[in-house]
This record gives structure tokens, sequence and C-alpha cells, in this order.
């Protein structure tokens, strides 16, 4: 019952940096990977910045050119946090069996890329231009790469990296958004707490950041239009910008740690999830924030009080942080004046499925060193929020126990519980 | 402690044979074939022409069921869902009837003090039910990349930009997966967990087994769980042709896709959806819920083979199976009946063959194998879902359903597939199989009902 479900090891993929510690460091500092987008095919969108990924190449991840044509973006950052984690936890053939290790993470929608469709439509169109599927289907469709089909897939690159580590136990992919990286965590923690695995990788990736995904996200009348950087609780907060990354972390039951000799550090403690939404809204209610946030208190066994910081699903929306505000509000009524609030969207953006294990392995290095990073876009802060929100410089604190809430555009909340494991 | 016992209270689905779960069953009972020659407009030349696609007939009442969502959804799979949903809980005696046919607003009251809009039998508990569905690939669709070419030949992406909201309503742009569930979750009051699983053809197993999961660990009472999914669009009926796993088509469509046939030639896609109601034994008791079986233990692998195909001895499979009757405390010879991944693709078939030799070594010959997509087609990432309420309806009713177009014996495929013709035979446990593309490996163990 006390052997609790420890982290022996994480990988970070960020626009600050392709590593954890540089991710950090540059936080830290108070330092933002949000940029204009300066790629000649993304043009044209209310919205013209990210946080992209810079410098992750097949061939520094070894992977085989066969396999690389295969794997975009969202493949190459799953991987490279997926491979640090394993290495940061030496976790390797001699030390476990490939049937012995779960894998689960949240995935972001998988989008063409309109080269690869490109050559087929072209020859498949009447001289007026509309569409000849008749030509499509009797060969236009075969300028398709043959293997495409499968980069549409989200769990190809998923596949991918369990053949690259080896991992052959427990596993799923949750889409498309926050929440689902967070439910990764979930279904993680209760494979190892069911003995199912003797260790999980467990996390999350982000979109690519391509034509496709800004105009789907465009649409959703989510992102920041109007300026260029993203504003957690800001009081002219105006919407999110997108952001790329991964985090990938390993989970194990402590006894398994401590008999291995590997270090720990976190244990993760509680969760919660609920579901509510609005019908126009693109984020759950308060009511279900909070009953998401309650429900993971009382998996841990504690009370709002017991909380240091709050890892907020922080968006910069308008009403996805008002209803956050307040659900937060309601839940932490007692202790508000205690609690810190952060969010890592105004520096890394919206790494959306790929946000919540972001957001764990940021809380353990607030454990280790006491101290948490500030939101660099957010200033003045919304008026009507009551708690201490780190938006003017970083703030040094006795932080053990963080709680992390992620939400999906439709209506999920979900909460985790991160603690000091001794 | 003991495990919560889940049991399934209600089942729902929609494909080529009908919208009603006894329709279904009494046709694949009966070996009629709901492969038929595609409808799809414009693709008389498409390599694919034989389909499982819903009638028109019953398209058109799955508008008139949804007329809001028919109108603002832009996928077909969404209404597949919301039928399936819906059909699951009203055969669970958990839809109050005055709100059959309309929308959230009806118990705006009720929702205001309750969260959810109260949909629910009186007594459960909103936020101790959750849903999890299957998703499988968003639409692509040639106008969407041709309307924004240039003269010069080149995509204009800047018009892109400036334009996409003029992107058709059913494409990827204008959709996300995890859609279909949070719309049920919204309609019927669920508001507990709810996730989307994305995992090519095991993601309805996956999503069953993961609803199963967690109300035997606690944290659910009742759970909406299974998928909806359809390829037959433009992209979708080239995407198996490209990869080399579609059927070439046999002279008449039903007999087009034969699993375990010494002349399989690939797989035949359906579309539709299968939705069924989890839940926690004393639970579906207590409100006198009829039961059709228990779910009793799930397992999943992954191949870490290739991503290109399934291992060759059926390794994962064999590792799924085992999880699961580890998982459910079962021996292999309790096991009766396995409904089988049986694509009708050649390495699927001989591999998931192998791997049933492997499990249930000299028992494997006594056991009745078959597969729901020789009928029903494969419904990619919702396949699991039909295909677990067959399981479910074999194990209660001891009837199996045949496997179509099994006439010529293949050496590698020797153990009793069900051809043809329907079999009564008691069922004490089954196992319903999912395997999907990139190596993820799903199976499930479905239970007689003991209280």
């Amino acid at each position: 019952m006390n052997d609790k479900i420890v982290i022996t090891g994480f990988g970070l993929v960020s626009s600050l940096g392709l590593n954890t510690q540089e991710t950090w460091e540059a936080l830290l500092s108070g330092k933002h990977g949000i940029r204009p987008i300066g790629d000649a095919h993304v043009r044209g969108f209310p919205c013209e910045a990210a946080a992209l990924v810079h410098g992750l190449d097949p061939e520094g991840l070894g992977i085989h050119p066969r396999d690389a044509r295969i794997m975009d973006k969202h493949s190459l950052m799953l991987m490279k946090a997926s491979k640090d984690a394993f290495k940061h936890a030496h976790l390797d053939s001699s030390s476990i069996t490939p049937d012995e290790v779960g894998f689960f993470a949240g995935m972001g929608m998988v989008d063409y890329s309109i080269e690869d469709l490109l050559p087929a439509v072209m020859k498949s169109m009447y001289p007026q231009g509309n569409p000849d599927y008749g030509a499509f289907y009797s060969g236009g469709y075969q300028d398709i790469y043959p293997l495409w089909p499968l980069s549409m897939l989200n769990n190809i690159s998923f596949c991918q990296a369990a053949i690259n580590l080896g991992i052959k136990g427990e596993n799923t992919v949750f889409s498309p958004h926050a929440d689902s990286g967070a439910q990764a965590v979930i279904e993680g923690m209760n494979t190892i707490a069911e003995h199912k695995a003797m260790a999980v990788l467990a996390g999350g990736v982000s979109e690519k950041v391509s034509p496709l995904s800004l105009a789907r996200a465009t649409w959703f009348g989510i992102l920041n239009g109007e300026d260029t950087l993203c504003r957690p609780f800001g009081a002219g907060r105006t919407g999110t910008v997108l952001g790329e990354g991964s985090g990938m972390i390993i989970l194990e039951h402590q006894s398994s740690a401590k008999k291995r000799h590997a270090p720990y550090y976190a244990a993760i403690t509680g969760y919660g999830c609920a579901f509510d939404k609005n019908d126009a809204a693109r984020c759950p209610t308060a009511s279900a924030e909070s009953r998401s946030m309650e429900q993971a208190l009382a998996k841990a066994g504690i009370e709002p009080f017991d909380i240091d910081v709050i890892i907020a699903h922080g968006d910069g929306t308008h009403m996805g942080d008002k209803n956050e505000i307040e659900a937060i509000h309601y839940t932490f009524n007692t202790c508000l004046d205690k609690i810190h609030v952060y969010s890592s969207k105004g520096s890394l953006g919206h790494l959306l499925a790929g946000a919540p294990a972001v957001d764990v392995i940021l809380t353990i290095h607030m454990l280790q060193h006491g101290i948490i990073p500030m939101i660099p876009g957010t200033y003045p802060v919304d008026p009507g929020l009551r708690f201490n929100l780190v938006n003017s410089k970083p703030v040094k604190a006795s932080v053990k126990r963080v709680l992390i809430n992620a939400t999906s555009y439709e209506g999920q909340c979900v909460s985790l519980i991160i603690e000091k494991a001794d | 402690m003991n495990k919560r016992k889940v049991v399934i209270t209600g089942l729902g689905m929609a494909t080529a044979l009908g919208l009603d779960v006894e329709e279904n069953w009494q046709k694949a009972l009966s070996g009629i074939s709901g492969i038929s020659k595609l409808t799809y407009p414009h693709a008389e030349n498409s390599k694919v022409q034989a389909v499982g696609e819903i009638k028109s007939t019953n398209w058109a009442r799955l508008q008139q069921e949804f007329p809001e969502d028919a109108v603002r959804e832009g996928e077909r799979r969404t209404l597949f869902a919301l039928w399936a949903a819906q059909q699951a809980l009203k055969d669970g005696g958990l839809v109050r009837k005055n709100t059959e046919h309309r929308s959230q607003n009806i118990d705006k009251k009720n929702a205001e003090n309750n969260l959810g809009s109260g949909l629910w039998a009186p007594g459960s508990e909103s936020f101790r039910s959750g849903v999890i569905l299957a998703a499988g690939l968003g639409i692509n669709r040639l106008e969407d990349v041709q309307k924004w070419i240039g003269k010069d030949g080149n995509f204009a992406y800047e018009r892109f930009g400036r334009e996409h909201k003029g992107i058709h309503r059913e494409s990827i742009v204008k959709n996300n997966s995890h859609r279909p569930s949070a719309l049920i979750a919204k309609r019927f009051g669920l508001n507990g967990y709810n996730a989307t699983v994305t995992t090519a053809c095991a993601s309805a197993s996956q999503a069953i087994g993961l609803a199963f999961r967690l109300i035997r660990r606690g944290d659910a009472d009742m759970m909406l769980a299974g998928g909806a999914d359809s390829m037959i669009n433009p992209v979708g009926l080239i995407f198996f042709v490209l990869l080399g796993a579609a059927a070439s088509s046999a002279d008449s469509p039903e007999e087009t896709c034969r699993p375990f046939d010494r002349k399989r030639g690939g797989l035949v896609m359906g579309e539709g959806a299968g939705i069924v109601v989890l839940e926690e034994e004393a639970h579906a008791l207590k409100r006198g819920a009829k039961i059709y079986a228990e779910v009793a233990g799930y397992g999943t692998t992954i191949d870490a083979y290739q991503v290109t195909a399934p291992h060759p001895k059926g390794e994962g499979a064999e590792h799924a199976m085992r999880a699961a009757l580890l998982d459910a405390d079962t021996a292999p010879g309790e096991i009766d009946y396995i409904n089988a991944h049986g694509t009708s693709t050649k390495l699927n078939d001989s591999a998931e063959t192998l791997a049933i030799k492997n499990v249930f070594k000299e028992h494997a010959y006594s056991l009745c194998v078959n597969s729901s997509k020789s009928i029903i087609g494969h419904l990619i990432a919702a396949s699991g879902g039909p295909e677990l309420i067959f399981t479910a309806l074999s194990v209660l009713r001891n009837e199996i359903h045949p496997t179509l177009n099994l006439k010529n014996p293949d050496p590698k495929c020797d153990l009793d597939y069900v051809p043809n013709v329907k079999r009564a035979k008691i069922v004490r446990s089954a196992i319903s199989n999912s395997f999907g593309f990139g190596g993820q490996n799903a199976s499930i163990i479905i239970k007689k009902f003991k209280s």
C-alpha cells in the first residue's frame, strides 16, 4: 500500500532546448521560445507566432533513413524524449525485459503535409482545375509514397519508439489534447500499481506546427491573433500560441527503484478526471475543473492547503483561464494566499498532448531546487485573480506538493498530484 | 482484496448489416454478408470496390435522429458514434424516455444542480461514469489541396492561410479525434473519465479494455466504451491499396473478404460503430440491469518488430492473449471461442493462427475461431466494438456466427474457423482479438456471467 509510484527518469524537448537542463535554465532566466514562425509555408494566418523546436535530425537520433521517411517532426520529438528518459533511468536490456516495460503516450492529430499529396492531386485534375477522381483512383494516387499512409497514423511514431527502445508491454495512445497526455500518465501509473509492468514510459508529444495544425487551431478559435505572446491569466489575454515539444517520464514502484539502486525524483500520488463543457466553449466548465482537482486531492489523501504550487493548464484563452481561475478560487478558497500558480505555456507555447508530462518534469525541478520559474508574458494580471501568480520573477519557495491541470478543448479536465519522494 | 467485477449491460451498434444489435446478430448468424459494391460517388475507378457501407437509408435515418449534429458535425463517424452510444444506453435502461430525441437543453435545472445533464437513471452518479472511444484517421479530400493550387502549379500557402476556413467541413482541419466521445459525454451527462484512443485497428479493443480496468480499479462505476470509424472517402479508399493490404476484388463483392482462406487477398473496409455499457457488478445488480456477460480480463502488447508487418510468428498477439488470460485469472482450457482479428490478409491470418496454437497448444483445435470481418468488413479503429458485441452474444447464447467465404483450406490456417455455417456450442469464456497496424495488440476475455 505504501509502495509509492515514483519517477526514475525523464526526457524533455522544447523550443527552449533539446534537453531538460537547457529548458529549465532558460525558464529560470525568464526566456520564452515564442517567435515569428518564419516558414514560407506557414503564412496568412492571423497568428504568426509559435514556439518551435529546432535542431532535431533523424541521423542524430540514430534513425535509419528508410524509417525517417515516414517520420515527421512529432515522431522525432517523441523519439528524442523517450530515448533520453530511458537513458536517464538507466533502463536497458540488462536491467529489464521488454515484456515488463509499458508505454503510454498522448499524441496530437497527424496532418498530411501538402507536398505529400500535391503531385497526386496535380495528376488528378481536369484542365479547368476541378478534381478528376477517375484519374485519381486509376493511377493518380500512385504519386503518393506507398508508406505515406503509415505516417498518417499517430500510433506509428509510437511503435517506432517502441521498436527503438525494445518495449513490448502494456500500452496505449490517447489523443489529441492536453488531457490525453495526463491520461497517459494515469494509465502508466495504474499499470505499475496493478503490477502489469515493472517500468512504464509515459508522457506525450505536441503536434508539429504546420499549415494544417495552425488552420485547425485557428478554426477552433483558440489562437492569439492580436498579439505575439501567450499571456496566461493576463488581464488582456487574447488566446494561446502553439508550441512544439515532448515530455516523457519513467514510472516505477519505489521498491523497484530502490532494488536496482536507481535514483527517483518524485512520486505521483493522485489524479482526477472530470468532464463538462458549455456548448460553444473551448474548455471545461469551472465546476468540472474543481471536481477534477478535488478528486486528485482525495486520491492523494491530502487537503487543499497541502498543495504548494499549481501548474495550471493556463493556456491564455479568455474563457479557459477564466474558468480555471474560478475553479482554483473555489477549491483552494481557504488557502489562496499560500498557493503559487504557474503556467508553462507563456514560455513554451501550448504543447497540447505534450504539455502535462513536460509540466511533471518541471515539477521535479521545482521540488529539487525550491524555485518556481516565472510566466514571461503575463502583465498585468487578470484583476479578478486572488492567488499568487508567478509572473514577475522566479519565486523561491519550499515546494513539496504540486498539482498539475490539463484540459481538452472538448471539455475534459485531468489533474495530477506530484510529491517529493523521500 | 477482491477485485470488482465488470459486466456488460448495454449494446449499441451500426454496421452495413443495420442499425440494430439484434438485426446484426441474426444476420451474422445466418451468414448474410454486409459487404456490397461501393456506392461512394465518383469512385467507379477505385481499386477498392467491395466495402461494408452503412446503407443510404440507414444513413438518412441517422441524420433524422440527430438533426443538429448532422448539420454541425463534419464526420460520418460522429453520427455512428452518437447512435451506437444512444442504443447502448437505451438497451441498458439508462436513458430516460422523454430525453431520447432531444439534446442538452431538456434537463437544464438538473444540469445546473448536478453539472451533468442528468440523463442517467436516478441513483447513478455522473462523475462515476465516463466514455472511452476509439478514433481513426481524419478525412483528407483532394479538394482540400486542389482548391489552393495556383496558376503556376504551386500550392498557394499564403492564400490557404487567409482562406483556410473555406476547407471542407469533413476535413481533418475542422475536426478532431476527441469530438465524438465529448459529444456523447455532453449529451448523456457522463461527467467522469473521457478519453480517445488512437492505436489504429487495436483502438476500440484498447478503449474497452481500459474502461474495464478503470471500473475494476474503482475509478468509475459505469463506462461507455467502443469506437466509430469510416475510411470510405477518397484518401481512405487508396490508403490500404498503397500499403498493399486491400483485397483485390472478387467477382462478387460479398465474396471478397475471405479470412483464413488460402485465396484470401487482403482486407475489406467496413464502417460503423460498436459501443457497450460496462458496469460494476453490484451497481448493475442493484438497479436490476440485464447482464449480457462479464468482462474478465484485458491484455495488450507491442510487437516491437516492424511498423510495416505483424510479427511473422504472431509473438505480440500470443503475448496479448496470455496477458489477458493472466489478467482474467483464466486457464486456456476454459476458453471455448475466439473472435479473431482475422483481417483476410496473408500475414495476419497465418500469424494469428500460429499465436493461437502457441497459447492453447492441443486445445487450439477444439476452439471455435471466427472472423466478424468476413461479414461486416474491417471497421478499422472501431473494429473491436462490434466484434466484442458479437463475442458477448456468443457467450450469452451459445451460438457462434460463421466465417464467410472459407472454401479453400490453407495448410497454415488449420483451426476450426466455423466455415460458412453458424455453430451451436456452449461458450464458457471467449477472447476477442484486435491487432493494430504498427504492432499494437489487444485481447479481451468475456465470461459467462454468474453472480
